[in-house]
């Protein structure tokens, strides 16, 4: 009996992780900075650079801006290129 | 064009292994030593609970936030890509195969694997701020390494990151089983602890 509660996942386990998660949900100032982090890197600063990467006119940007794919290894550039790598 | 696909694919790869390790640790880092210092540690030592079930619980309420930080970027960051590079491209291609290996392979062994060390420095500490700092020390190499991987990871194609991801398992499993021997009742009471 006892052998078999303890291959399961132990109840009280979940406990303790619900009352800690519980009380980080209400931690606003502890979990607020750190939503602000992700956001900043996973959509303010790609949407940036994405957006203005796609708006580039001057000849000279667009020549330093393919010289950092060119700097990508092979495959890469290729794949980039949209042609098949060998 | 190729600069904006060679950008969103392979160049913001990094972010999305640091960010939730960020997150992560942040929490983890609390876990412990803040039982002690609110004192509900007491209540914790002397709670039915094993201390491998207090140490599971723990865990879990730390990697469900990196976890959820990392689903959550990961769509966030999809969307933003299709929606800006997708439609010079011919439509949505976001994530690419590897991007899908990282995310759900490589990934969470390295959220797993810096948490054991967190946890573990956690359990001895006296203070949230020296676990904080102590953590912030731990990580950063490990943060250097997924840093590293992920570039890898996309740039090497799935074999070697099925092989990364694999190696990460086995070291977050053996991790996790050796930072489990850290957490004892006497450390929830603030006996033990550094």
């Amino acid at each position: 009996m006892s052998r078999r509660t303890s291959t399961r996942l132990p109840r009280p386990s979940w406990v303790i992780a619900r009352t800690d998660l519980r009380q980080l949900m209400q931690a606003r100032d502890f979990w607020m900075p750190l939503m602000v982090v992700a956001l900043l890197f996973f959509v303010i600063i790609p949407t940036f650079l994405l957006l203005i990467l796609g708006s580039v006119k001057d000849a000279n940007l667009a020549k330093k801006l393919s010289d950092v794919v060119g700097s990508l290894p092979k495959e890469v550039q290729a794949h980039a290129h949209g042609t098949r790598a060998r | 064009m190729s600069a904006s696909y060679a950008l969103a694919v392979y160049l913001f790869a990094p972010l999305a292994i640091i960010v939730p390790l960020t997150v992560s640790s942040a929490v983890g880092a609390h876990t412990i030593v803040g039982e002690r210092e609110r004192g509900s540690g007491e209540f914790l030592s002397h709670s039915p609970a094993t201390e491998r079930q207090i140490y599971l619980g723990k865990l879990m309420a730390s990697l469900i936030p990196g976890y959820f930080t990392a689903a959550m970027g990961f769509l966030l960051y999809s969307l933003v890509v299709n929606l800006i590079v997708g439609p010079k491209l011919g439509g949505w291609f976001f994530p690419t195969t590897n991007w899908w290996i990282l995310m759900c392979w490589v990934l969470p062994p390295f959220i797993a694997l810096a948490l054991a060390v967190i946890l573990a420095i956690s359990a001895r500490v006296s203070s949230a701020a020296a676990a904080q700092q102590a953590s912030a020390l731990a990580t950063l190499p490990l943060i250097v390494i997924a840093y590293g991987v992920s570039s890898g990871t996309l740039f090497r194609g799935a074999g070697s990151a099925f092989v990364i991801g694999g190696l990460a398992w086995c070291g977050a499993i053996f991790a996790l089983w050796r930072a489990s021997k850290a957490v004892s009742r006497e450390r929830l009471l603030g006996m033990g602890a550094a």
